[in-house]
This record gives C-alpha cells, sequence and structure tokens, in this order.
C-alpha cells in the first residue's frame, strides 16, 4: 500500500516563501504545536494537493487565500504550491515508478495546475491515479478538525453509502444496468407485438359477430315457425279447457253464492245476540264504575284523613307533654325554691324570735328600771307623771303607726312585683297570638285556594257530564242514520248488480268499446238517453225498436271516427244518429185518440232531434181497440201491451221481454252507491269519532271524581286544624284579658295602700310633735335628773323597742310571707304539678287511644283497598269484555260485509262467464281454421306444447324481433372469421417467445441485485462486527451495533449507529456527549479501517473533546492500526504524542510557520545510551555503590 | 495565550516558564546551544513529549529559537533576548 514519505510546501498559507517539508513515513507521525502555530494548515496541504475544490474545508474563503499573504518583514507569495511525496513500491498507483509525486500549485487570480511525477497534468486524471489508490479528498480517512462527528451527524443513508463504496457493489450496478438496457428492448418488443395483435383481434371480433349473427339467422328463421305453430297448437287447446273450466266455475259459483247467503242469515242472528250482550255488560259497567269505585274511593279517603287527624292529634298531645312536662319541671324548681325559702323563712323566723323574746326582756329590765325612776319623779311631781304617762301612750301609738306603714309600703312592693309579672305574661301571650295570627291567615288561603279547585272540579265535572250526555245522544242518533243508510246502501248495490247486469246481458259489445274509448261528441245509445213515464215504458221500447242502439254522435265526423274505430278492431256494426245531419219525423195531423210517443218520453233537449227520428211519427194507443178506432196504417201505432203497427199495415206483436227498464242509468245508479257509501263511511267515523270521544269523557270523568275526593278530604283536614288554631287563639286572648283584670285590680289596692300609706304619715306626724311638745312639758329641773335618767332609760327602751319594732315587723312580715304567699304559693304548686301529671297522663292514654284508632282505621283502610282493587279489576274486566264484544260486532259486521260483497261480485262473475263462454267457442273455430294453412309436417312434428302461451307469444315476438335485427346478414362472414383466426393464433404464439424473453432478463436482474446484497451484507456485517469490538474496547464495558434501517431491503434505507456508552442506557447518539461521539465515530473509522486500510489516516484534533484515558485508548489503537496503514495525527494531547513513532512539531515566528521533526524512538535510544553513558562514567567514577 | 491541555494546564505556564529558565540558566553556563536531549530530565515517551511541546510553545512566544538541521536531526534551543 503507498504511504506519503514526505509533503512539500511553498507559499502555502502560514508556510511562507521558502520551501518546508514535512517529513512523514510509515506508522504513527502526531503533528503538534500551539494553537494558531499552522500545524491545521499541514492538514489543509494534504487536502489541497489531492486536489480538494473546497475553499472552506480548506478554512479559507477562496482557493487563492491559501497563498501566503506575507508579513512585515517578508513579501506576500506569488503562487502556493504543494507536492506530496508518495512510496508507490507495492504500486498501489497505477504508475510504474516507485515514488509517485503529485504537485498543485495555485495562482492569485484562482488558477490550478497540476504535475504528475513532474509533468503537467489535468486534475482529472490526478484524481483518476488517486482514485486507483483508493485516495480521494473527501474520503473518510481524511478527518479535519472538529470533523470527527461527521460520521455521527451524516444521514444513515450517507453512512451506508460509505459502506456501499467499501464494498465495491459498483461492478453489480453497471451489469444491471446493461440488463435495464435489454430488458428495455424486450419490452420494445412486446409492445409491437401486442400492437400487431390488438389490430387482427378487432378484425376477428367483428368477424366473429358476423359469423355468429350469420348462423343465429338461420337457426331463429326455423324455430319462430316452429313456435307459431305451437302457438296455436296451444291456444286451440287453451280455448279448450278455458270452455271446460268456465262451465265447472259458473256452477262452483252457484254452490258458494248459495252458501254465503246461508252464512249471512247466520251472521245477522248473531249479531243480534252480541249487541244484547254488549248493552247488558255497558249497563252494567255504568252501574258499577258510577257507584261502586266512587263510594270506595271516598270511604278510602274518609278513613285516610281519619289517620291523618289521629296522627296530628298524636303529634298534638305528644306537643302538649313536653311543653306540659317542661313547665312541670319549672313548677317543680319553683316548688322547690319556694320550700326552701319557707325553710329559710321558718329559719329566719325563729332566729328573729329569739332576738325578740332577748329584748323583750331587756325592756322589761329597762322599764323596771325606769319605772323606778319614775316612781321617784312621780313622787316628786304628779303632773310630771301625768305627762309622762302621756307621753309614754304617744310614743307607743307613734311606734305602732310606723310598724304599719311599713307593712303597706311592703305590701305596695309585693303588688308592684305582681304586676309586673302579669304584664310579662301578657307580652308573651301576645307574641305567641301574633304567631299564631299569620298561621290562620296561611291556613285560610289555603282552605280557599282548596275550595277554589274544588270548585273548579266540579265545573269541569258538570261540564264533562253535559258533554257526555251530549255525545250519547249524538252517538245514538248517528246510529240510527247509519242503520237507514246501511239499509239504503244495500239495496241500491242490489239495484246496481241488476242493472249492471242487465246492461251486461242486453249490452252490446261494440258500443260499449266506444263509450270506453271517450271519444267526444258520442252521446251513447238513444235508449239510454231517454226517459219514459212508468206506464209507458214498455210500448215506448217497443217503439224505439232497432233504434235502441243506435249511437247519438255530435256530427258526422264523430260517426265516421266511431265508424273507423269499429273496423279496426273488427268489432261489428252500429248505426249512429249525427245530430247536425239526423233528420226527425212526424205526424201528419194530431190524431184524436192515443198520445204521441214523443210527449211520454223525457231527453236531454240536444238530442231531440235524434228522438224525434226514432218516435216522432209514433202514437201510443191503449190497445188494439183504439188502434182501429185511429185507424191502422194511418200512423205508426203502439199499444200499451207492446203490440206495433207499422204505417205500412205491418202488425208486429206477442210476448215481448222488456230488455229493461228505459233510461235506467247504471252510471246513475253506481253513483248514489258511491253517494251512499260515501255517507256511510262519514257515519261510520262520525261514530267512532263520538265512541273515542265518549269513553275519552268517562276516562276524564273517573279522573276528575278521584281528584274531587281528594280534595274533599284535604279540605275537611285543613278546616279542622283552622278551629283548632282559632281556639287556641281565642283561649289566648282570654289570658291576656285576665292579666289585665289583675293587674287592674292590683293597681286598685297599690292606690288604697298608698292613700293609707299617707294617712298614716300625717298621724305619725301629728304624734311626733304631740310626743316632743310633752317632752318639753316633762323639762323640770328637778325632774330633770331624773327626766334625763328616765329619758335615757327611755331612750334606750325606746331604742330596743323601736327594734323590738323592726324585729317583730320583720317577725310579722316573714309569717306573712309564709302563711300568705309561700305557703299557698307551694299548695299552689303542688296542685299545679299534680295538675300537670294528670294531665301528661291523660294526653299519653289519648296517645294510645289514637293510636290504636290509626292501627284500625289502617286495617279499614287496607281492606277499602283491596275492595278499591277488587271494583277496578271488575270494571276492568267489564271494558275488556265491552271491548271483545265491540270488535266481535264490528267483526262480524265486516264478515258480512264482505260477503254481501262477495255475493255481488259473484253474482256479476256469473254472468261475466256466460259471455265469455260464447267469445271463447267463436275463436276456437277461428284458430282450427287458421291452423289448416300451416306445413302438416310441422304439426305433425310437434309433440310439445306449453302451458305458458304468454311466455310463448313473447319469444316468437322476440325472434322476430332479432330476426328483423340481424338483418342484413352477411353469409361470406361465415368463411372468412376462420382465415383471421388462423393469423391471431399465429401472433400469440410469437407473443409467448417475447415475454419468455423479457422474463429471463428479469430474472438475471434479480440475481444480480441478489448478488449485490450478498456482497454487500457480507462487508456490512464484517464492518458491524468490527464497530462492536472497537467501540467495547474505546469504551470498555461499552457496546454499539449497526443497524440497517431496512433489513429486508439495505438498499432502501440507511444505517444506524446504536451506542450504549459504558454504565449508561442506550443513547441516541445525538443526546451523547462530545467525547461519546468521537469514540463512536472513532470506532467507526477504525471498523473500515480493519476490514479495508486506507493508504493513509489523517486526523486533526480527533481528541478535543477526550479525557487522559480515553485519549489513551484512541492512540492504542492508532499505534496498532498504524501497523496496515499510515496514520498522521495533528495533536496537542501529550498521551496521544507519548504514542507517536515520529512528532513533528509546529511553531510560528514572525508570522511564518516552521517545522521540527522529532522521532521519539530515535530520541529514547539516544536519551538511553546516554543514560548508560553517564551511569558507566558514574560508576568509573564512584564504583558500584548499590547493594 | 491559552493552552487547552486538560491534565496539567494549570501548570502548563508554570512549567513552560521553569523550562524558559532551565534555558536561560544552561545557556549562560554553557554560553552556546543547548542540545534538546540534554533538557530531558526523565526519558520516558510522555516526559519527551511534553518538554518537545513547551519548547514549541516557548518558540511561539519568541522566547527561544529551534534549530534543526535536517528532518529527525538534533534539535538545539537559543533562548532569544526579549
Amino acid at each position: 500500500m503507498p504511504y506519503i514519505e514526505k509533503i512539500e510546501m511553498k507559499g502555502f498559507k502560514s508556510y511562507g516563501n521558502r520551501k518546508v517539508v514535512v517529513p512523514l513515513s510509515k506508522g504513527f507521525t502526531a503533528i503538534v504545536g500551539a494553537n494558531g502555530s499552522g500545524k491545521s494548515n499541514i492538514g489543509d496541504a494534504v487536502l489541497f494537493v489531492l486536489g480538494g475544490l473546497s475553499a472552506k474545508a480548506m478554512r479559507a474563503t477562496r482557493i487563492s487565500d491559501l497563498i501566503f499573504a506575507g508579513t512585515k518583514t517578508e513579501a506576500p507569495a506569488k503562487y502556493a504550491e504543494v507536492a506530496m511525496h508518495f512510496n508507490n513500491e507495492d504500486r498501489g498507483f497505477p504508475v510504474d515508478e516507485d515514488e509517485v509525486v503529485i504537485k498543485r500549485r495555485v495562482y492569485p487570480d484562482g488558477r490550478s495546475n497540476y504535475w504528475l511525477n513532474g509533468k503537467r497534468t489535468s486534475r482529472s486524471n490526478i484524481l483518476d491515479i488517486l482514485s486507483a489508490a483508493m485516495i480521494s479528498p473527501e474520503g473518510y480517512n481524511l478527518v479535519l478538525q472538529g470533523d470527527i462527528t461527521k460520521f455521527i451527524k451524516m444521514s444513515p443513508t450517507e453512512r451506508r453509502m460509505i459502506i456501499d463504496e467499501i464494498s465495491g457493489i459498483a461492478e453489480y450496478d453497471a451489469k444491471k444496468e446493461k440488463a435495464l438496457s435489454e430488458l428495455k428492448q424486450a419490452e420494445e418488443n412486446l409492445a409491437r407485438v401486442d400492437l400487431l395483435i390488438r389490430e387482427v383481434k378487432a378484425q376477428l371480433d367483428k368477424l366473429e359477430k358476423e359469423r355468429n349473427d350469420a348462423l343465429r339467422y338461420l337457426d331463429l328463421k326455423e324455430r319462430v315457425e316452429k313456435a307459431r305453430v305451437t302457438l296455436l297448437l296451444g291456444e286451440i287447446r287453451k280455448l279448450e279447457s278455458l270452455i271446460e273450466e268456465s262451465n265447472a266455475r259458473d256452477r262452483e259459483i252457484e254452490a258458494a253464492m248459495a252458501a254465503i247467503e246461508e252464512r249471512l242469515k247466520d251472521i245477522a242472528r248473531e249479531i243480534v245476540s252480541k249487541e244484547r250482550e254488549l248493552s247488558d255488560v255497558e249497563r252494567e259497567l255504568e252501574e258499577k264504575s258510577e257507584d261502586g269505585i266512587l263510594e270506595v274511593t271516598r270511604k278510602i279517603s274518609e278513613v285516610q284523613s281519619k289517620i291523618e287527624m289521629a296522627r296530628r292529634n298524636i303529634e298534638l298531645a305528644e306537643k302538649e307533654i313536653e311543653e306540659s312536662q317542661r313547665r312541670l319541671a319549672k313548677t317543680k324548681e319553683e316548688l322547690k325554691k319556694v320550700s326552701e325559702e319557707i325553710e329559710k323563712s321558718r329559719n329566719a323566723i325563729q332566729r328573729w324570735s329569739k332576738r325578740r323574746e332577748k329584748l323583750k326582756a331587756e325592756i322589761k329590765e329597762k322599764e323596771v328600771a325606769k319605772n323606778e325612776l319614775v316612781v321617784k319623779l312621780g313622787e316628786i311631781d304628779r303632773d310630771f307623771a301625768r305627762a309622762r304617762e302621756e307621753f309614754d301612750k304617744v310614743v307607743a301609738e307613734l311606734e305602732e303607726g310606723k310598724k304599719e306603714l311599713y307593712m303597706k309600703e311592703g305590701d305596695v312592693k309585693k303588688f308592684e312585683e305582681e304586676i309586673e309579672r302579669l304584664k310579662t305574661k301578657i307580652a308573651q301571650d301576645s307574641a305567641k297570638r301574633t304567631a299564631l295570627k299569620s298561621r290562620i291567615e296561611e291556613t285560610r288561603r289555603a282552605l280557599e285556594a282548596r275550595r277554589s279547585e274544588l270548585g273548579e272540579v266540579e265545573g269541569k265535572i258538570s261540564r264533562a257530564e253535559a258533554r257526555l250526555r251530549k255525545a250519547e245522544k249524538e252517538l245514538e242518533e248517528k246510529g240510527r242514520s247509519l242503520k237507514k243508510v246501511e239499509g239504503e246502501l244495500s239495496k241500491a248495490k242490489e239495484e246496481l248488480i241488476k242493472a249492471e247486469a242487465h246492461r251486461e246481458i242486453r249490452g252490446n259489445r261494440a258500443v260499449e268499446f266506444l263509450k270506453r274509448q271517450k271519444v267526444p261528441g258520442l252521446y251513447g245509445p238513444l235508449g239510454e238517453l231517454i226517459t219514459a213515464e212508468k206506464d209507458y215504458a214498455l210500448a215506448v221500447e217497443v217503439a224505439l225498436g232497432g233504434n235502441y242502439d243506435n249511437v247519438v254522435v255530435e256530427d258526422d265526423k264523430v260517426a265516421e271516427k266511431a265508424i273507423k274505430l269499429l273496423k279496426e278492431n273488427k268489432l261489428g256494426r252500429l248505426t249512429f244518429l249525427p245530430l247536425n245531419k239526423i233528420k226527425p219525423r212526424s205526424m201528419r195531423g194530431k190524431p184524436p185518440l192515443g198520445v204521441p210517443a214523443m210527449d211520454v218520453v223525457s231527453y236531454d233537449a240536444r238530442f231531440k232531434n235524434a228522438v224525434a227520428y226514432a218516435l216522432g211519427d209514433t202514437l201510443i194507443v191503449n190497445d188494439m181497440d183504439e188502434a182501429r178506432t185511429v185507424g191502422i196504417g194511418k200512423v205508426r201505432m203502439v199499444t200499451l201491451g207492446g203490440e206495433l203497427l207499422e204505417r205500412s199495415g205491418a202488425i208486429t206483436g206477442g210476448h215481448y221481454r222488456p230488455r229493461g227498464r228505459l233510461g235506467v242509468n247504471v252510471d246513475e245508479i253506481r253513483k248514489r252507491v258511491e253517494k251512499l257509501e260515501r255517507e256511510r263511511e262519514a257515519l261510520e267515523s262520525a261514530v267512532n269519532a263520538l265512541r273515542v270521544e265518549i269513553k275519552g269523557l268517562q276516562d276524564g270523568l273517573f279522573e276528575l271524581r278521584m281528584k274531587k275526593s281528594g280534595l274533599n278530604k284535604d279540605l275537611q283536614v285543613i278546616q279542622k286544624e283552622m278551629e283548632r288554631l282559632l281556639a287556641e287563639d281565642k283561649a289566648l286572648k282570654e289570658e291576656i284579658e285576665e292579666s289585665e283584670r289583675g293587674i287592674e285590680a292590683l293597681e286598685k289596692r297599690i292606690h288604697d295602700a298608698k292613700g293609707e300609706m299617707a294617712r298614716l304619715r300625717g298621724r305619725i306626724e301629728r304624734l311626733e310633735r304631740k310626743r316632743d311638745k310633752l317632752k318639753k312639758a316633762l323639762e323640770n329641773p328637778e325632774a330633770r335628773e331624773l327626766n334625763q335618767r328616765i329619758r335615757e332609760a327611755e331612750h334606750e327602751i325606746s331604742k330596743l323597742r323601736e327594734e323590738l319594732g323592726k324585729v317583730e315587723s320583720r317577725l310579722e312580715g316573714l309569717e306573712a310571707r309564709i302563711n300568705e304567699e309561700l305557703l299557698p304559693r307551694k299548695a299552689d304548686l303542688e296542685e299545679e304539678i299534680e295538675g300537670l301529671v294528670n294531665r301528661i297522663n291523660a294526653l299519653k292514654a289519648n296517645i294510645a287511644e289514637n293510636e290504636r284508632a290509626i292501627g284500625e282505621f289502617e286495617g279499614e283502610l287496607e281492606e277499602l283497598r283491596k275492595a278499591e282493587e277488587g271494583v277496578k279489576e271488575e270494571l276492568k274486566e267489564l271494558r275488556e269484555r265491552r271491548e271483545s264484544l265491540r270488535k266481535e260486532i264490528a267483526e262480524l259486521r265486516s264478515e258480512k260485509e264482505e260477503l254481501s260483497s262477495k255475493l255481488q261480485e259473484l253474482r256479476i262473475e256469473a254472468n261475466t262467464l256466460k259471455i265469455k263462454l260464447a267469445q271463447y267457442e267463436a275463436t276456437l273455430k277461428e284458430k282450427r281454421e287458421e291452423l289448416k294453412h300451416h306445413d302438416a309436417k310441422i304439426v305433425k312434428g310437434i309433440k310439445e306444447i306449453p302451458l305458458e302461451l304468454e311466455a310463448l307469444r313473447k319469444e316468437i315476438e322476440e325472434m322476430e324481433e332479432e330476426i328483423r335485427s340481424l338483418e342484413p346478414v352477411n353469409m361470406k362472414a361465415i368463411e372468412d372469421f376462420e382465415v383471421v383466426e388462423r393469423r391471431y393464433l399465429e401472433l400469440s404464439s410469437k407473443r409467448e417467445q417475447v415475454v419468455a424473453e423479457k422474463e429471463s432478463i428479469e430474472e438475471f436482474i434479480e440475481e444480480i441485485e441478489g448478488q449485490k446484497r450478498n456482497v454487500f451484507m457480507e462487508t456490512l456485517n464484517q464492518i458491524a462486527k468490527n464497530f462492536s469490538e472497537l467501540f467495547a474496547k474505546l469504551s470498555p464495558g461499552g457496546s454499539a451495533r449497526l443497524i440497517l434501517e431496512n433489513p429486508d431491503d439495505p438498499f432502501a434505507g440507511g444505517l444506524e449507529i446504536e451506542a450504549k456508552p459504558a454504565g449508561k442506557d442506550v443513547k441516541r447518539i445525538e443526546a451523547m456527549s462530545g467525547g461519546e461521539k468521537a469514540l463512536t465515530a472513532l470506532a467507526f473509522v477504525f471498523a473500515i479501517q480493519r476490514y479495508k486500510p486506507a493508504p493513509f489516516y489523517l486526523f486533526d484534533e480527533i481528541d478535543a473533546h477526550l479525557d487522559d484515558a480515553n485519549v489513551k485508548r484512541v492512540a492504542d489503537l492508532i499505534k496498532e492500526a498504524s501497523e496496515n496503514s499510515q496514520f498522521i495525527v495533528i495533536t496537542l494531547r501529550d498521551v496521544m504524542m507519548a504514542n507517536a513513532d515520529k512528532i513533528i512539531g509546529v511553531s510560528m515566528r514572525n508570522g511564518v510557520s516552521k517545522v521540527v521533526a522529532l522521532s521519539l524512538e530515535k530520541a529514547m535510544k539516544i536519551l538511553e545510551e546516554a543514560r548508560k553513558r553517564s551511569e558507566a562514567e558514574h560508576e568509573e567514577m564512584f564504583g558500584h555503590l548499590s547493594g | 495565550q491559552v493552552f487547552v491541555v486538560d491534565d496539567f494546564r494549570v501548570d502548563i505556564e508554570k512549567h513552560v516558564y521553569r523550562l524558559h529558565e532551565l534555558v536561560k540558566e544552561m545557556y549562560r553556563e554553557s554560553g552556546g546551544p543547548i542540545r534538546f536531549r540534554d533538557l530531558i530530565f526523565d526519558p520516558t515517551p510522555k516526559i519527551i513529549a511534553r518538554t518537545f511541546l513547551y519548547l514549541l510553545f516557548l518558540s511561539n512566544m519568541g522566547k527561544v529559537d529551534l534549530i534543526q538541521e535536517e528532518p529527525f536531526g538534533e534539535i538545539l534551543v537559543v533562548p532569544l533576548e526579549a
């Protein structure tokens, strides 16, 4: 394999004007140097000399920018030149020399020149030579700065195309190309043959059709003749059988009619009995639904309202119990308080009594002392004694008065408290009343609402009842009308049938046909346009004679048209009376006896001439005698008995079977029948509507009655509630009044007490004044001393007395309170408690009573409901019965209807049948005649006669149609077809040959593709295996795979890389770090290198993102790979450098790069030798010291 | 100037200047150009490569001149006065 020996640069980028040589060798060379010193420019030089065209790839804007631009001290270069020396000892280049030198020079104008081994050559020649040595400026072996991830970034398809190139599948593509052009040729041949075949086929198809037509034509001719004869035979046979059938049918109809008439009688009987039953059921239903159900419903609602009442009572009682118990508790509380107070008061009384006794004793003692003094004083002065006595009396009175005053004050206070209590009670009651009032109001409103609703419901009921009565009456009327109409209808129908039968018998087929054609201006047979008075009918009919069937038409043109129609349809002959041409006949002078026929008939004035033509000269006479009187031969005469006396003297007579009433117009009768039917239908629908309405009304009434009973029940409940509320209100009002009266009484008593108190105060004042006066009178010098002492004693006594008075009043007060207030209150309370307890018990009993009542009522209710259910069930049954009866009757009626109409149909059918029979016989004769015209051989040859003549007829028609459509027929086509068919078969076999050729080419292409695929897959598998191994080596513990996007068709998809760096999950390559990407890319590059090494590899700073450990692994791998290929690695990493065989150092001085080359191997050897030498020297000098 | 070399980036300037000092000192002592091999204190590939790289840095900085007569020949180092 060739390798680069050296690169020479001159004027290239930073390398200055002097020639710079970069020595290279086999193995691993590192290019190192500081950033910006020009290391990468060496890589650019390699790209440049290999013929790179992209300035950008060489990190320049234009190719001419690659020329050294000059520095301060150095001039710019005139051109840039790079020469690359390849070792070609193994003749990797197709050049028979040991060294191949490629040189490229670029000038400032961008022009490039190339030299190969010193000879000028072209770029394309250089590229061819390089490509032969598997070198290209875009090759994957050149990894530029920051470009290591290009294998990661490139699309899967681009990545796959690298493998394509390496596997060399291009040769298969060339083979395929050739095969494809052959295929194209084959396809063109095929197209030509196809064109020819199409041409011949079109001809062939046309001839085939013509031949088939000719054959078909011959066949049809034969078949149609045969079919015609068959048809005739068939028709004959069919007619025979029809005649037979008609006879049979006639007999059948007779029998059926008899049976139907029998059945009709039965049905009539059945209807009568069913209707009787229906009316029974209806009566019963009415009774039951009127009384039964309503009664039960009313009872149910009553019981329900009773239950409601009882429940409400229970509720009330419970509430009352609650209230009573609350009151009881309160009363008990109060009783307890009162009892306590009594106890307390009694204790106080005891205390105060003791105090009183003590005071009394003290007073007594003091009084004894005082009396002694008084006695002494009395001895001094009698008057004084008297005064003293009076004074004492006054003082006593005074005390009495004051005591009374205290008591009154106590009373007043008590009364006031009582008043306050009563007022509170009034306020409470008033509040209760207000609440009650709003409830009363509410209840009253509810009551009114219910009442108005009830009124409404009652109104509705009465309206509905009125409507029901009306509807029933109407129904009755309509029913009657319906019956009447039905009777009339059946009569009319019978009449219609008779008339139709008559017409059918009498009828003239020709006239009927014309009538059906609806020719304008054609009015019908004269006989039908005339109505005769009843007595004269026979005479008129005879008088009309043959003119009866004469057809009256507007004018001769109409007549002509009608005649044409008759002719075309072979319907016989008729006489027409054109109104514009017909000449009326008349009598010469009116004879004395008889009536002119014209006078006894009525007709449309338009037809006068026609009628006069037939009857104008005819006289109607009573009998032959009268005729004779008039004179036979004088005038045309008809007797009422039907004898005709012509003017010629000819007399016609005998039994005459009337043709039917003149002017009995079937159409009119039919119209009448239709009208009656419409009427009947209208009546029936009216009756049905009425029935529906009645049922609706009955149901509505029932609903309304139920609602009414419900409302009544509600009303009762509300009313009771209202009454209760009013009673409560009244009780409250009375209580308030009583309280007010109590207040009034108390106020009066307070007033009295206050009067008394004022009186007492006056008295006290008076007594005090008297006492003071008396006191002065007691002023006596001698007695003063005594008096003083007495007074002191008295003062003490009075103090004691006052206290005693207070004590007594207190005692009295207490006693009064106990006796007059507390004890009665206690008694009251006890009484109240007893009353409440009794009340509670009574209420409980009441509740029990009510509950028992509810139980009973519920039982009753249950029974009533059952009864209601029963009645309803009964009603339902009755209704169902009624419905079924109605339905049965309706069914019977409709059956009757049906049978009647069937009967009529049968009658018509019988008549029709007779007419048809005659026709059949005539036709049969014709057909037998016709058969004689056909070839007897054919007639004999026919063995089978189909039953479906219509189909046969149609077949004949179709065959004739086809024969016509086939004409003209090309009989020569039968031979021509065979000639063209041979040509067609020849061409078809040729086409098969061409197709086979084409298929073999296609197979060949497929085979090439298979080989191509195999080669590709082999290469890929090998590289993929290498890749996985190398990745594992570069990223220990990691794994990576190459995966085809489309394993079924590798060339339809790209090649994916799936990498799993150590300790990480499978990563999308985009998500990997720069270092991981670089490792993955390197694994890919080395995988290819291992499979098919390129001559050299240039890596520019592939280790930038790797840590030292990874750089070491990459460096080891490069070292290993460098045994097979040359590696030039631009790097800054010492670990990488340390692994290289040679190091090229680049540094820049004054803007010009220079190169220093170092062989690590050589350096190591020299250093080792130097070390050994110095060691030896050392040893020589100092001896061997180490032990 | 920034040198992007991972493991000894922090010390690189220190190492480069130390080498410069060494070169200057040796130059003072010998008075002539210094042989590259005389700058190697430990003959391992890594140290050789590193020293070579530092010399290239110094040359780039204009501190020393590197002289080589022929490819892979003796490399002589001469300090330059700033």
